[in-house]
Protein backbone atom coordinates (compact mmCIF):
# COMPACT_ATOMS: atom_id res chain seq x y z
CA UNK A 1 0.00 0.00 0.00
CA UNK A 2 1.50 3.33 -1.07
CA UNK A 3 2.12 5.98 1.56
CA UNK A 4 0.20 9.24 1.16
CA UNK A 5 2.14 12.49 1.19
CA UNK A 6 0.16 13.71 4.22
CA UNK A 7 1.55 10.87 6.32
CA UNK A 8 5.00 12.46 6.17
CA UNK A 9 6.05 15.05 8.75
CA UNK A 10 7.21 18.35 7.28
CA UNK A 11 10.79 17.37 8.15
CA UNK A 12 10.40 14.03 6.35
CA UNK A 13 8.82 15.78 3.38
CA UNK A 14 11.74 18.25 3.18
CA UNK A 15 14.17 15.38 3.39
CA UNK A 16 12.41 13.43 0.61
CA UNK A 17 12.18 16.53 -1.57
CA UNK A 18 15.92 17.07 -1.25
CA UNK A 19 16.64 13.75 -2.94
CA UNK A 20 13.42 13.29 -4.93
CA UNK A 21 9.78 12.90 -3.94
CA UNK A 22 7.95 10.35 -6.06
CA UNK A 23 4.41 11.71 -6.46
CA UNK A 24 1.63 10.22 -8.56
CA UNK A 25 -1.15 12.39 -9.95
CA UNK A 26 -3.60 10.55 -12.18
CA UNK A 27 -1.69 8.52 -14.75
CA UNK A 28 1.54 10.48 -14.29
CA UNK A 29 4.43 10.04 -11.91
CA UNK A 30 6.59 13.02 -11.04
CA UNK A 31 9.94 12.85 -9.31
CA UNK A 32 10.08 16.25 -7.63
CA UNK A 33 13.24 17.72 -6.18
CA UNK A 34 13.29 20.95 -4.21
CA UNK A 35 14.94 22.57 -1.21
CA UNK A 36 12.53 25.46 -1.37
CA UNK A 37 10.41 25.92 1.75
CA UNK A 38 7.40 27.19 -0.25
CA UNK A 39 7.38 24.01 -2.32
CA UNK A 40 7.42 21.79 0.77
CA UNK A 41 4.69 23.86 2.40
CA UNK A 42 2.55 23.92 -0.74
CA UNK A 43 2.80 20.18 -1.22
CA UNK A 44 2.04 19.53 2.46
CA UNK A 45 -1.06 21.75 2.27
CA UNK A 46 -2.43 20.78 -1.14
CA UNK A 47 -1.24 17.24 -1.87
CA UNK A 48 -1.65 15.35 1.45
CA UNK A 49 -3.98 12.73 -0.06
CA UNK A 50 -1.78 11.90 -3.05
CA UNK A 51 0.06 8.57 -3.06
CA UNK A 52 3.83 8.42 -2.99
CA UNK A 53 5.54 5.66 -4.92
CA UNK A 54 8.87 3.92 -4.56
CA UNK A 55 11.18 3.32 -7.51
CA UNK A 56 10.10 2.29 -10.97
CA UNK A 57 9.43 4.47 -13.98
CA UNK A 58 8.76 8.18 -13.56
CA UNK A 59 7.20 10.20 -16.35
CA UNK A 60 8.78 13.51 -15.37
CA UNK A 61 11.90 14.41 -13.41
CA UNK A 62 11.45 17.98 -12.23
CA UNK A 63 13.02 20.40 -9.82
CA UNK A 64 12.11 23.81 -8.40
CA UNK A 65 14.84 25.64 -6.50
CA UNK A 66 16.37 29.01 -5.95
CA UNK A 67 18.70 30.09 -8.73
CA UNK A 68 22.39 30.35 -7.97
CA UNK A 69 24.54 33.46 -8.08
CA UNK A 70 23.72 36.91 -6.69
CA UNK A 71 19.98 36.26 -7.20
CA UNK A 72 20.15 33.82 -4.32
CA UNK A 73 20.32 36.81 -1.95
CA UNK A 74 19.36 39.93 -3.92
CA UNK A 75 15.69 39.77 -4.87
CA UNK A 76 15.88 35.97 -4.76
CA UNK A 77 14.58 34.04 -7.71
CA UNK A 78 13.57 30.45 -8.35
CA UNK A 79 13.40 28.35 -11.47
CA UNK A 80 11.94 25.11 -12.81
CA UNK A 81 14.04 22.31 -14.22
CA UNK A 82 12.78 19.43 -16.35
CA UNK A 83 15.34 16.71 -17.06
CA UNK A 84 18.02 19.27 -16.22
CA UNK A 85 16.72 21.88 -18.68
CA UNK A 86 15.19 25.23 -17.72
CA UNK A 87 12.22 25.86 -20.04
CA UNK A 88 11.13 29.06 -18.27
CA UNK A 89 12.68 32.32 -17.15
CA UNK A 90 13.31 32.59 -13.39
CA UNK A 91 10.54 33.99 -11.20
CA UNK A 92 10.58 35.67 -7.79
CA UNK A 93 11.41 33.08 -5.13
CA UNK A 94 8.00 33.39 -3.47
CA UNK A 95 6.37 32.15 -6.71
CA UNK A 96 8.01 28.76 -6.26
CA UNK A 97 4.82 26.79 -5.66
CA UNK A 98 2.82 28.25 -8.57
CA UNK A 99 5.92 27.66 -10.69
CA UNK A 100 5.85 24.00 -9.69
CA UNK A 101 2.16 23.77 -10.66
CA UNK A 102 2.72 25.53 -13.99
CA UNK A 103 5.74 23.36 -14.63
CA UNK A 104 3.74 20.19 -13.98
CA UNK A 105 1.05 21.42 -16.38
CA UNK A 106 3.73 22.19 -18.95
CA UNK A 107 5.16 18.68 -18.61
CA UNK A 108 1.77 17.06 -19.18
CA UNK A 109 0.60 19.41 -21.94
CA UNK A 110 3.87 19.11 -23.83
CA UNK A 111 4.51 15.41 -23.52
CA UNK A 112 1.37 13.34 -22.90
CA UNK A 113 0.58 12.88 -26.58
CA UNK A 114 -1.00 9.50 -25.93
CA UNK A 115 -4.11 11.45 -24.81
CA UNK A 116 -6.21 14.05 -26.55
CA UNK A 117 -5.69 17.06 -24.28
CA UNK A 118 -8.19 19.89 -24.13
CA UNK A 119 -7.66 23.16 -22.31
CA UNK A 120 -10.65 22.80 -20.02
CA UNK A 121 -11.72 21.91 -16.51
CA UNK A 122 -13.76 18.76 -16.03
CA UNK A 123 -15.85 17.53 -13.11
CA UNK A 124 -18.14 14.58 -12.53
CA UNK A 125 -21.39 14.09 -10.63
CA UNK A 126 -23.81 11.13 -10.72
CA UNK A 127 -21.56 9.41 -13.26
CA UNK A 128 -21.72 12.31 -15.71
CA UNK A 129 -18.64 14.37 -16.52
CA UNK A 130 -19.08 18.01 -17.48
CA UNK A 131 -16.31 19.69 -19.44
CA UNK A 132 -15.81 23.42 -18.87
CA UNK A 133 -13.75 25.10 -21.55
CA UNK A 134 -13.38 28.78 -20.92
CA UNK A 135 -11.49 31.76 -22.11
CA UNK A 136 -9.48 33.65 -19.47
CA UNK A 137 -11.78 35.68 -17.23
CA UNK A 138 -14.83 33.56 -18.06
CA UNK A 139 -15.12 32.36 -14.47
CA UNK A 140 -14.10 28.77 -15.22
CA UNK A 141 -11.78 28.29 -12.26
CA UNK A 142 -14.17 29.94 -9.78
CA UNK A 143 -16.98 27.71 -10.97
CA UNK A 144 -14.71 24.66 -10.90
CA UNK A 145 -13.68 25.43 -7.33
CA UNK A 146 -17.28 25.97 -6.24
CA UNK A 147 -18.43 22.69 -7.81
CA UNK A 148 -15.45 20.87 -6.31
CA UNK A 149 -16.39 22.17 -2.86
CA UNK A 150 -20.03 21.19 -3.38
CA UNK A 151 -19.64 17.47 -3.81
CA UNK A 152 -18.59 17.22 -7.45
CA UNK A 153 -15.61 15.00 -8.25
CA UNK A 154 -12.73 17.05 -9.58
CA UNK A 155 -11.18 15.37 -12.60
CA UNK A 156 -9.05 18.29 -13.70
CA UNK A 157 -8.89 22.04 -13.38
CA UNK A 158 -6.81 22.84 -16.43
CA UNK A 159 -6.16 19.88 -18.72
CA UNK A 160 -8.91 17.51 -19.81
CA UNK A 161 -7.29 14.21 -20.74
CA UNK A 162 -9.19 11.97 -23.15
CA UNK A 163 -8.18 8.34 -23.46
CA UNK A 164 -7.62 7.58 -27.14
CA UNK A 165 -8.75 3.96 -26.71
CA UNK A 166 -12.16 4.45 -25.15
CA UNK A 167 -12.82 8.21 -25.29
CA UNK A 168 -13.25 8.41 -21.51
CA UNK A 169 -11.95 11.23 -19.33
CA UNK A 170 -8.82 10.36 -17.36
CA UNK A 171 -8.65 12.16 -13.98
CA UNK A 172 -5.73 14.24 -12.81
CA UNK A 173 -7.34 15.65 -9.64
CA UNK A 174 -4.64 18.29 -9.10
CA UNK A 175 -5.20 21.53 -7.11
CA UNK A 176 -7.47 24.18 -8.63
CA UNK A 177 -5.72 27.39 -9.60
CA UNK A 178 -7.56 30.46 -8.29
CA UNK A 179 -6.77 33.92 -9.54
CA UNK A 180 -7.39 37.43 -8.23
CA UNK A 181 -10.95 38.02 -6.95
CA UNK A 182 -11.86 34.35 -7.18
CA UNK A 183 -9.65 33.63 -4.15
CA UNK A 184 -11.76 35.85 -1.90
CA UNK A 185 -15.01 34.72 -3.53
CA UNK A 186 -14.25 31.07 -2.80
CA UNK A 187 -12.99 31.83 0.72
CA UNK A 188 -16.19 33.71 1.50
CA UNK A 189 -18.53 31.14 0.01
CA UNK A 190 -16.69 28.08 1.34
CA UNK A 191 -14.94 28.85 4.64
CA UNK A 192 -13.86 25.18 4.87
CA UNK A 193 -11.83 25.43 1.65
CA UNK A 194 -8.13 24.69 2.07
CA UNK A 195 -6.22 27.25 0.04
CA UNK A 196 -2.43 27.39 -0.16
CA UNK A 197 -0.08 30.37 0.02
CA UNK A 198 -0.97 33.41 -2.04
CA UNK A 199 1.54 34.47 -4.70
CA UNK A 200 1.27 38.16 -5.58
CA UNK A 201 2.13 39.84 -8.87
CA UNK A 202 2.58 36.73 -10.97
CA UNK A 203 2.03 37.03 -14.74
CA UNK A 204 -1.52 35.84 -14.02
CA UNK A 205 -2.03 38.30 -11.16
CA UNK A 206 -2.56 37.05 -7.63
CA UNK A 207 -2.62 33.27 -7.57
CA UNK A 208 -3.45 30.63 -4.97
CA UNK A 209 -4.37 26.97 -5.21
CA UNK A 210 -7.30 25.06 -3.77
CA UNK A 211 -6.74 21.60 -2.30
CA UNK A 212 -8.62 18.91 -4.22
CA UNK A 213 -11.09 16.88 -2.14
CA UNK A 214 -9.79 13.62 -0.70
CA UNK A 215 -12.46 11.62 -2.55
CA UNK A 216 -11.42 13.07 -5.92
CA UNK A 217 -7.83 12.04 -5.26
CA UNK A 218 -8.84 8.59 -4.02
CA UNK A 219 -10.79 8.02 -7.26
CA UNK A 220 -8.14 9.37 -9.63
CA UNK A 221 -7.84 5.99 -11.37
CA UNK A 222 -11.56 5.94 -12.15
CA UNK A 223 -12.30 7.31 -15.62
CA UNK A 224 -15.53 9.13 -16.43
CA UNK A 225 -17.80 9.55 -19.42
CA UNK A 226 -18.37 13.12 -20.64
CA UNK A 227 -22.03 14.01 -21.17
CA UNK A 228 -21.98 17.83 -21.28
CA UNK A 229 -19.73 20.61 -22.50
CA UNK A 230 -20.59 23.91 -20.86
CA UNK A 231 -19.04 27.23 -21.85
CA UNK A 232 -19.29 29.37 -18.71
CA UNK A 233 -19.34 33.15 -18.69
CA UNK A 234 -19.56 35.26 -15.58
CA UNK A 235 -21.46 38.55 -16.05
CA UNK A 236 -22.43 40.95 -13.29
CA UNK A 237 -26.13 40.71 -12.37
CA UNK A 238 -26.82 37.99 -14.94
CA UNK A 239 -29.36 35.39 -13.92
CA UNK A 240 -28.03 31.86 -14.19
CA UNK A 241 -29.21 30.24 -17.39
CA UNK A 242 -28.17 27.71 -19.99
CA UNK A 243 -28.49 28.33 -23.72
CA UNK A 244 -27.89 26.12 -26.72
CA UNK A 245 -24.31 26.10 -28.02
CA UNK A 246 -23.68 24.86 -31.56
CA UNK A 247 -21.92 21.50 -31.63
CA UNK A 248 -19.84 22.51 -34.64
CA UNK A 249 -18.66 25.57 -32.73
CA UNK A 250 -17.92 23.45 -29.65
CA UNK A 251 -15.87 21.16 -31.88
CA UNK A 252 -13.84 24.02 -33.31
CA UNK A 253 -13.38 25.58 -29.85
CA UNK A 254 -12.12 22.30 -28.42
CA UNK A 255 -9.81 21.82 -31.39
CA UNK A 256 -8.49 25.38 -31.28
CA UNK A 257 -7.91 25.30 -27.53
CA UNK A 258 -6.69 21.72 -27.48
CA UNK A 259 -3.06 21.18 -26.53
CA UNK A 260 -2.42 18.52 -29.15
CA UNK A 261 -5.45 18.32 -31.47
CA UNK A 262 -3.39 19.10 -34.58
CA UNK A 263 -0.55 16.87 -33.55
CA UNK A 264 -2.86 13.85 -33.42
CA UNK A 265 -4.09 14.46 -36.99
CA UNK A 266 -7.04 12.29 -38.03
CA UNK A 267 -7.09 10.62 -34.61
CA UNK A 268 -7.54 14.03 -32.97
CA UNK A 269 -10.48 14.72 -35.29
CA UNK A 270 -12.14 11.38 -34.54
CA UNK A 271 -11.63 11.65 -30.77
CA UNK A 272 -12.92 15.20 -30.68
CA UNK A 273 -15.88 14.31 -32.91
CA UNK A 274 -16.77 11.31 -30.75
CA UNK A 275 -16.70 13.58 -27.70
CA UNK A 276 -19.01 16.13 -29.31
CA UNK A 277 -21.31 13.33 -30.54
CA UNK A 278 -21.93 12.19 -26.98
CA UNK A 279 -22.16 15.60 -25.27
CA UNK A 280 -24.88 18.20 -25.01
CA UNK A 281 -23.30 21.61 -25.52
CA UNK A 282 -24.37 24.70 -23.60
CA UNK A 283 -23.52 28.32 -23.03
CA UNK A 284 -23.88 29.19 -19.37
CA UNK A 285 -24.10 32.70 -18.02
CA UNK A 286 -24.14 33.41 -14.30
CA UNK A 287 -23.33 35.93 -11.64
CA UNK A 288 -24.14 34.16 -8.34
CA UNK A 289 -22.31 30.95 -7.48
CA UNK A 290 -25.23 29.46 -5.55
CA UNK A 291 -27.49 29.82 -8.61
CA UNK A 292 -24.79 28.27 -10.78
CA UNK A 293 -24.54 25.28 -8.46
CA UNK A 294 -28.30 24.74 -8.65
CA UNK A 295 -28.27 24.82 -12.46
CA UNK A 296 -25.38 22.37 -12.62
CA UNK A 297 -27.07 20.00 -10.19
CA UNK A 298 -30.19 20.00 -12.36
CA UNK A 299 -28.07 19.47 -15.46
CA UNK A 300 -26.78 16.10 -14.26
CA UNK A 301 -29.77 14.95 -12.21
CA UNK B 1 -20.23 30.76 -77.28
CA UNK B 2 -20.96 28.50 -74.32
CA UNK B 3 -18.65 28.22 -71.28
CA UNK B 4 -16.40 25.15 -71.27
CA UNK B 5 -17.60 22.26 -69.14
CA UNK B 6 -15.98 21.96 -65.75
CA UNK B 7 -15.80 18.65 -63.89
CA UNK B 8 -15.32 18.87 -60.12
CA UNK B 9 -13.92 16.29 -57.74
CA UNK B 10 -12.56 16.01 -54.21
CA UNK B 11 -8.92 17.11 -54.28
CA UNK B 12 -6.41 14.28 -54.52
CA UNK B 13 -5.14 13.01 -51.15
CA UNK B 14 -7.66 15.12 -49.22
CA UNK B 15 -9.16 11.99 -47.61
CA UNK B 16 -11.93 14.02 -46.03
CA UNK B 17 -13.58 13.02 -42.76
CA UNK B 18 -16.68 14.81 -41.58
CA UNK B 19 -19.40 15.27 -38.97
CA UNK B 20 -22.78 16.95 -39.25
CA UNK B 21 -24.56 18.58 -36.33
CA UNK B 22 -27.63 20.82 -36.43
CA UNK B 23 -27.19 22.11 -39.98
CA UNK B 24 -23.43 22.62 -39.77
CA UNK B 25 -20.58 20.48 -40.98
CA UNK B 26 -17.04 20.02 -39.75
CA UNK B 27 -14.56 18.54 -42.24
CA UNK B 28 -11.02 17.34 -41.72
CA UNK B 29 -8.52 17.36 -44.59
CA UNK B 30 -6.06 14.56 -43.92
CA UNK B 31 -3.16 15.76 -46.05
CA UNK B 32 -3.24 19.36 -44.83
CA UNK B 33 -4.36 18.28 -41.32
CA UNK B 34 -6.78 21.21 -41.42
CA UNK B 35 -10.24 21.31 -39.86
CA UNK B 36 -12.99 23.57 -41.23
CA UNK B 37 -16.50 24.38 -40.08
CA UNK B 38 -18.70 24.59 -43.19
CA UNK B 39 -22.23 25.61 -44.05
CA UNK B 40 -24.93 23.09 -44.83
CA UNK B 41 -24.66 23.88 -48.57
CA UNK B 42 -20.89 23.37 -48.70
CA UNK B 43 -21.21 20.16 -46.70
CA UNK B 44 -23.90 18.76 -49.00
CA UNK B 45 -21.76 19.61 -52.03
CA UNK B 46 -18.71 17.83 -50.61
CA UNK B 47 -20.75 14.79 -49.62
CA UNK B 48 -22.15 14.63 -53.16
CA UNK B 49 -18.64 14.68 -54.64
CA UNK B 50 -17.44 12.09 -52.15
CA UNK B 51 -20.32 9.81 -53.04
CA UNK B 52 -20.65 10.39 -56.78
CA UNK B 53 -17.08 11.19 -57.77
CA UNK B 54 -16.23 13.68 -60.49
CA UNK B 55 -19.31 15.69 -61.46
CA UNK B 56 -19.97 18.28 -64.13
CA UNK B 57 -20.71 21.73 -62.66
CA UNK B 58 -24.32 22.14 -63.81
CA UNK B 59 -25.15 18.59 -62.68
CA UNK B 60 -23.58 19.43 -59.32
CA UNK B 61 -25.69 22.59 -59.03
CA UNK B 62 -28.83 20.62 -59.72
CA UNK B 63 -27.93 17.77 -57.38
CA UNK B 64 -27.20 20.17 -54.51
CA UNK B 65 -30.12 22.53 -55.19
CA UNK B 66 -27.83 25.53 -55.65
CA UNK B 67 -28.02 28.34 -58.19
CA UNK B 68 -25.00 28.97 -60.39
CA UNK B 69 -23.79 32.01 -58.47
CA UNK B 70 -23.91 30.34 -55.03
CA UNK B 71 -22.23 27.24 -56.44
CA UNK B 72 -19.39 29.37 -57.85
CA UNK B 73 -18.81 31.04 -54.49
CA UNK B 74 -18.78 27.75 -52.61
CA UNK B 75 -16.55 25.93 -55.11
CA UNK B 76 -14.13 28.82 -55.20
CA UNK B 77 -13.87 28.84 -51.39
CA UNK B 78 -13.45 25.08 -51.23
CA UNK B 79 -10.77 25.19 -53.93
CA UNK B 80 -8.81 27.77 -51.92
CA UNK B 81 -8.58 25.39 -48.98
CA UNK B 82 -7.70 22.52 -51.33
CA UNK B 83 -10.86 20.52 -50.70
CA UNK B 84 -11.92 20.35 -54.37
CA UNK B 85 -10.25 20.47 -57.78
CA UNK B 86 -11.51 20.62 -61.36
CA UNK B 87 -10.51 19.73 -64.90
Amino acid sequence: MALNLGELSLAELRSRLACGLDLRTGPFRFLIRSRHEYVARGLATLYPDFPLQEGGFRDFHIRVDKVSGPRRWYRPQCNFWHDGHEPFKPLPADHAFPLLEWGMNWCIAGHAQHYLMLHAAVLERHGRAVILPGDPGAGKSTLTAALTLSGWRLLSDEITLIDRNDGLIVPLARPVSLKNQSIDIIRAAFPQAVIGDIALDTHKGTVAHLKPPRESVARMDEKARATHIVFPRWRADASAHLGHHSKADAFIHAATHGFNYSLLGRLGFELNAALIDTCDCWDFEYSRLEDALTVFEELVS
Amino acid sequence: MSAPLRFWRIADHAALAWRHWDGEYVFHHALANDTHRLSDAAGILLLHLMESGETEQSTLAEACGLDAEDLDVILSALMKIDFVAWR
